[in-house]
């Protein structure tokens, strides 16, 4: 029934458009954080439009509405862990996104919007973080809101948004709030498809894994879309693909029951397995279950 | 609040202008990788100074 569940979807929703061959050297945890930043981004959007349900953007009721949720909304307290410790995740999995695509200079052309598009969306991550931190509009919050009033008066009308004299029909923090739920997320959420469509397009750039040029299905010093060698190849929707290009977390592999990964590598400290379940989701399906499990010890 | 942010962020969107070189393995960035690794053991450091630093007001500065 899931199979004939999938065959339907996919058949309408084109999503055999996602199986595309990606290099079998993004099945590591490096490759795979621009995938987990976007899955944590969907369950912050997930928990934010539950969040927002209660929440009063007014400077009166804001804290009274943050304890009501944290003590008598249904679930209030957990989604609003959740909330917050998936934004804690986010800034960790950019960070290092970031770090590992600098190191390995996968800016270099013809990838440069990619790059571009990646440093706005952390940009927009980190005033998501910070409006965040204000709403909540206990000490911490209004702190934030004061260095929010701080910066707007030192940059003078390119700040003037984030000051009080903006206009006197809306406070700042209820401003705030709608560039915390509407403005940031949809400019992120656009620069999410332009990072994701020239990933699709222009592949993954791979050769800080051992081989110098671009086997990512994709690229060249020309820009123009080359395919990669088959054996370093596996469709989009195998192995544990948290990639970037997905944005979503798919597995496994049509042919490994199994694949473990360790992290960090070498020092066996903590292993995640993953694997998939075919007598329920079926050989190629691309749905097929993600289970991690943690062995503290290997 | 406002120089260091900007700082880091204006470094990050002009990095692929200032690697142009045809060479593409990864840690041979020259003084635009080094440039980048300085400035994130700046970040880090005054991060630290920040959490374990004695607290002071800083607003309007």
């Amino acid at each position: 029934m899931i199979e004939s569940a999938r065959r339907f979807l996919n058949e309408r929703l084109a999503l055999h458009g996602l199986e595309y061959p990606v290099p079998r050297v993004t099945l590591s945890l490096k490759y795979m954080l621009g995938g987990l930043t976007a899955f944590l981004l969907l369950v912050l959007i997930a928990t934010g439009l539950y969040l927002s349900q209660y929440y009063n953007p007014t400077v009166t009721g804001a804290h009274d509405s943050v304890l009501y949720l944290i003590s008598r909304a249904p679930l209030g307290d957990w989604i609003r862990t959740v909330h917050f410790l998936s934004a804690g995740g986010v800034v960790l999995t950019v960070i290092g996104h970031l770090c590992y695509t600098f190191w390995t200079r996968a800016y270099k052309r013809p990838r440069e919007v990619t790059w571009w598009a990646g440093v706005l969306m952390a940009a927009i991550i980190f005033l998501l973080i910070v409006t965040g931190s204000a709403l909540r509009y206990d000490q911490e919050g209004f702190e934030a809101l004061a260095h929010f009033v701080a910066g707007g008066n030192l940059t003078g009308a390119f700040g003037r948004f984030f000051t009080d004299s903006f206009t006197p029909s809306t406070p700042l923090l209820t401003r705030i709030f709608g560039l915390h739920t509407s403005l940031l997320p949809l400019g992120l959420i656009a620069l999410i498809a332009l990072h994701f469509w020239l990933i699709r397009h222009l592949g993954i750039h791979t050769s800080g894994a051992g081989n110098s040029s671009d086997a990512s299905g994709a690229s060249g010093s020309s820009g123009r879309a080359v395919p990669a060698s088959p054996a370093r190849q596996r469709p989009a929707c195998s192995g544990c693909t948290l990639s970037a290009s997905r944005g979503s977390v798919w597995c496994c592999s049509p042919r490994s029951a199994s694949l473990r990964f360790w992290f960090p590598r070498g020092l066996a400290i903590l292993r995640w397995r993953v694997w998939r379940s075919p007598s329920r989701f079926g050989p190629y399906s691309g749905s097929t279950a993600l289970k991690i499990c943690w062995e503290p010890g290997g | 609040m406002i120089l260091g942010p900007s700082a880091v962020f204006l470094f990050l969107m002009v990095v692929p202008l200032l690697d142009r070189g045809a060479d593409r393995k990864p840690g041979k960035q020259g003084w635009v990788g080094w440039l980048g690794v300085v400035l994130g053991i700046i970040i880090v450091g005054l991060w630290v100074y920040g959490v374990f630093g004695e607290a002071r007001e800083h607003i309007g500065m």
